[in-house]
């Protein structure tokens, strides 16, 4: 898929003024279109459930892309378009995911971030995710406020690193 | 992780968080000179340090017009060269004198790795900035431009203001000759300020290496990088780097830092970066390290004073290290 400032806009701002069922779905949308965006990487599907898991999006990597490389043949995105910040049971929850797939490199879309974000370094749901780190996981945490700012996926490889190596440093993600 | 910082320097005070600007910068500091203060020696000998450490140190000094607190306010705003104000820069004066003789006063200084004082001059070149050498003093100036061009290496992608332009001409393997001489004479600190900034000059000076941050010392490494890179055994991702500038060979106890502090966090491979080779329990360290799939490098200056290309250097290491899996 080509990427377009415009469409990516357009997605991002109908996803944040969602209300009610159509929340979920509307972020789901606009997720779908910023990864498969990258070069080799597409959907696999949507809204996936088995009998003890939901997954939002799968999406299948060709391993191409700058970000993509290094990553596993699955990556898993889940989408939280929730009025208020993520807890770190869901934050967990999601690890598990990446953990029993094998998959490394995973994204919680959390449209206000997850609990505990401005607080010490000792909150739950970083330190969940920095632990996740010594299985080669690489999860990335994005909100809204930085998808807004975005105007290309080179700056998006860049968010995507940068939080990485903040997770990496155990610092606030 | 700032690619840029702006310091304003108007005090001695300040010196503590010139070196915190210093040391968080990933790549340039706008370094704003009050023109009614005297800038001390030893700031000046800070940002050599940070020019040194491959840091771009921009000066900027405010229109003569504009007051103090409007130009803390912007960036944008400086004057031409003030000869009286720079004087403590070596040779900046006589530079300023040359850069106004010949109509060039929209020209920005820079300060570089090798002492010399860079010139951006917009209206060039791409590919070419002025460089004055101070120590070849005033007989340079009679001999004309010819004799001060020099075309730079630009690394424009690097660059967080995309209107500096400045090229990165900083040899890794003359800046590692460099600080080899000095170390035995230095102290301690001084020379593991001086190996890292080899250090980091010599990653980024592999395309596709980018140094990502300088993080505290309680974290067991000193660098972080992250590699675009997939070949010859490294995988595109992060990699740490711990620089230890000690006199005596690294023992078991650094590798086995380096390499808990890369497995808690899932890299596969830690660099270590250090004037003196490994002790014995260092090495049987790495091969133990390397028995349960984790290779430790390691990089000295003296592999960089070959001057053989540092992505060269570094696959060649991560080759050795290969066979030791």
């Amino acid at each position: 898929m080509t990427w377009d400032l415009d469409t990516y806009r357009s997605l991002l701002y109908t996803s944040m003024a969602a209300t009610g069922v159509e929340k979920g779905p509307a972020l789901e949308t606009f997720l779908e279109y910023v990864f498969t965006s990258f070069e080799g990487v597409s959907l696999l599907g949507r809204d996936l459930r088995s009998p003890s898991q939901e997954l939002d999006l799968v999406l299948w990597n060709d391993q191409l892309s700058d970000y993509f490389r290094s990553a596993s043949s699955e990556v898993i995105i889940e989408a939280k378009n929730w009025d208020a910040p993520v807890g770190s049971g869901e934050v967990s929850w999601f690890l598990q995911k990446l953990l029993q797939r094998g998959v490394t490199h995973g994204f919680l879309v959390a449209a206000h971030g997850v609990t505990g974000a401005t607080r010490d370094r000792s909150d739950g749901a970083v330190d969940s995710l920095y632990q996740s780190l010594q299985h080669g996981t690489r999860p990335v945490v994005l909100t809204y406020d930085e998808l807004d700012v975005m105007t290309s996926l080179e700056d998006l490889t860049q968010l995507f690193k940068q939080k990485c190596c903040k997770l990496l440093l155990k610092q606030v993600v | 992780m700032e690619n840029r910082i702006q310091f304003t320097y108007w005090d001695s005070d300040q010196e503590k968080e010139l070196c915190r600007a210093v040391s968080a910068s990933n790549f340039q500091v706008d370094l704003l000179i009050d023109p009614a203060r005297t800038l001390p020696d030893r700031v000046l000998e800070r940002a050599r340090q940070a020019a040194l450490r491959s840091v771009l140190v921009r000066i900027l000094i405010p229109d003569p017009g504009l007051s103090w607190q409007d130009a803390s306010r912007t960036t944008s705003r400086r004057s031409p060269l003030a000869p009286h104000l720079l004087e403590g820069l070596e040779g900046l004066s006589l530079a300023s004198l040359f850069i106004r003789t010949h109509r060039r006063s929209d020209a920005e200084p820079y300060l570089r790795a090798d002492d010399a004082i860079y010139f951006w001059m917009p209206g060039a070149p791409e590919r070419t900035v002025l460089r004055f050498d101070a120590t070849r003093g005033s007989s340079r100036i009679r001999t004309g431009l010819p004799g001060y061009f020099e075309d730079v290496f630009l690394q424009s992608r690097d660059l967080a203001d995309p209107e500096s332009q400045v090229g990165r001409s900083v040899r890794v393997a003359d800046l590692a000759q460099k600080i080899l001489s000095r170390a035995p004479r230095g102290d301690v600190s001084q020379r593991g300020y001086e190996l890292e900034t080899l250090a980091l000059a010599f990653f980024k000076a592999i395309p596709g290496i980018n140094v990502m941050a300088v993080p505290p010392d309680e974290l067991g490494f000193d660098i972080l990088l992250w590699s675009e890179l997939s070949v010859g055994g490294l995988n595109a991702g992060p990699l740490v780097v711990e620089v230890k500038a000690w006199m005596q060979p690294i023992d078991a106890r650094v590798v086995k830092r380096l390499a808990e502090a890369a497995r808690e966090r899932g890299i596969p491979i830690g660099i270590l970066f250090s004037f003196t080779p490994l002790s014995r329990s260092g090495l049987e360290a790495v091969r133990s390290e390397a028995a349960r799939g984790l290779p430790i490098l390691l990089l000295r200056p003296e592999d960089v004073v070959s001057g053989a290309h540092p992505r060269e250097i570094l696959l060649s290491r991560l080759q050795e290290a290969q066979h030791r899996l």
